[in-house]
């Protein structure tokens, strides 16, 4: 991932934040609903493919009470679990546009 | 991030249990049309003859139910797979980012084609209605000869297709006593069942479909002694399974609501009070949180809770609003099949607990 690039959630998943208290995303392919806490579930929820990581960190600074270092492995860590779990776009990185 | 791993307290039942408490609709169910290429007798639906939603006003829809934050939107009818736009209706769904739950009867999706465009949607979930565990029963019900068949044959299209499939079955006076077979034949399709023992009135109130309701004696037995075996290994239910907490009945109005092909809200797929039509708003959350049918639907919830707690059964009904009000004019009175229904599971934990004792001495 380069340092700009935007990063997109996959598309064919189903997001919805629940209060403030985290989020849901169906992964349909797999049959599976993933639980996210309340910082996964904002950071699934900037991943709409117009924001890079260097972006997201910067909100979740002013958002959360976490350092940018603490959050940059945090992120780092995320990203691979969503890497895993095929919940991200990988096809659609850097291109054009948002999604839901 | 994810909380999967995460010891304590189910973090899905938590979320969810967040959006009860703050009525925050997770779930949508939208019936596309009345249409339907089968006909059964012991169906609910009741159309009125007026237009249904054009295929643009049903776009209008979706926009406002997605906006509104729903995750998942089931479309049904009728049969759903009859809207001559179901494929983009579906499709559009998944685009505006909600996970699609299909039901059918599965008689289209006998057609390898269609099943493939079913599949190509990506649904979480299709569930498919079967009546019987041979054709003479089946069709019977259905009342359209090779209805089995098809049905049959779409469960095993959607099989080789990977889209997970979920089977279901009314119970009535004609299929009670093959369920075990139907669970047989479930289990050599490979795929999960579920039995329903509630057969309702029309949404109109015409009473007709009671006529095949399954008689008390087998009610007693399948709530009572058969309803683990046919679940695999389940209890039987001891709330409604929209209920997410001890405050209220059910989630009607609450955990989701139910559109009807006229672009009607309704609290639930049962309580068929509209709400307010979803064109005629430019939020949906505007009429969720203001509608005094609404609110009055919450209120009931709750005191229909606190009722059933009185009753010496209480802790174990399965209590629906909509087929009291529809069956008796009252969404508060008990009526005879829930009666049943909840003296049999209460018998069936008394004899666990008696059985347990036992093996523990």
């Amino acid at each position: 991932m380069s340092p700009g690039e935007k990063i997109r959630r996959n598309p064919s998943t189903a997001f919805r934040p629940v209060a403030d208290e985290g989020g849901l995303v169906v992964i349909p392919k797999r049959s599976e609903v993933k639980v996210l806490n309340p910082v996964g579930s904002r950071i699934y929820e900037l991943l709409d493919g117009t924001h890079s990581r260097e972006e997201i960190l910067t909100i979740l600074v002013d958002e959360f009470d976490v350092t940018r270092e603490a959050a940059g492995a945090d992120f780092d860590g995320f990203m691979a679990d969503l890497r895993e779990a095929e919940m991200l776009d990988e096809a659609g990185m850097n291109a054009e546009g948002g999604a839901r | 991030m994810s909380e999967n791993a995460t010891p304590g307290p189910n973090p899905y039942q938590r979320l969810v249990n967040t959006a009860f408490a703050k009525s925050l609709p997770l779930n949508c169910q939208i019936e596309l049309t009345y249409r339907c290429n089968h006909l059964c007798s012991f169906c609910y639906n009741s159309p009125t003859g007026a237009r249904e939603m054009s295929t643009e006003q049903v776009f209008v829809a979706l926009r406002r139910v997605a906006d509104f934050g729903v995750l998942y939107c089931t479309l049904t009818g009728g049969e759903a797979l009859c809207h001559k736009d179901f494929f983009a209706i579906a499709a559009e769904v998944r685009r505006l980012g909600m996970a699609l739950r299909v039901y059918s009867n599965g008689y289209l999706i006998g057609d390898p084609k269609v099943a493939q465009r079913i599949a190509d949607l990506d649904p979480m979930e299709v569930e498919i209605s079967i009546h019987g565990a041979k054709p003479e029963t089946h069709d019977a019900l259905t009342r359209i000869r090779g209805s089995f068949e098809r049905t049959v044959r779409a469960i095993e299209n959607l099989n080789e297709l990977g889209v997970k499939v979920v089977l279901k079955c009314p119970i009535t006076r004609l299929n009670q006593n093959e369920l075990f077979e139907i669970k047989a034949l479930a289990k050599r399709l490979g795929r999960r069942m579920i039995f329903d023992a509630v057969i309702t009135p029309k949404d109109d109130g015409t009473l007709d479909p009671l006529a095949l309701r399954a008689d008390d004696e087998f009610l007693e037995r399948y709530w009572g002694e058969w309803y683990e075996t046919l679940h695999d290994g389940l209890l039987p239910p001891r709330s409604n399974h929209c209920a997410s907490d001890s405050s209220a009945n059910c989630g009607t109005g609450r955990a989701g609501f139910t559109l009807d092909p006229y672009g009607n809200v309704l609290p639930c797929v049962a309580l068929r009070r509209p709400a307010g039509n979803v064109l005629e708003v430019e939020r949906l959350a505007d009429l969720w949180h203001q509608s005094p049918v609404l609110n009055e639907v919450r209120d009931l919830a709750v005191v229909a809770r606190q009722k059933l707690d009185q009753h010496p059964n209480g802790q174990f009904f399965v209590f629906c609003l909509g087929v009291a009000e529809n069956q008796t004019g009252d969404p508060l009175a008990v009526y005879p099949q829930a009666e049943i229904n909840a003296k049999a599971v209460r018998r069936h934990y008394e004899l666990l607990q008696i059985g347990r004792k036992s093996g523990a001495a």
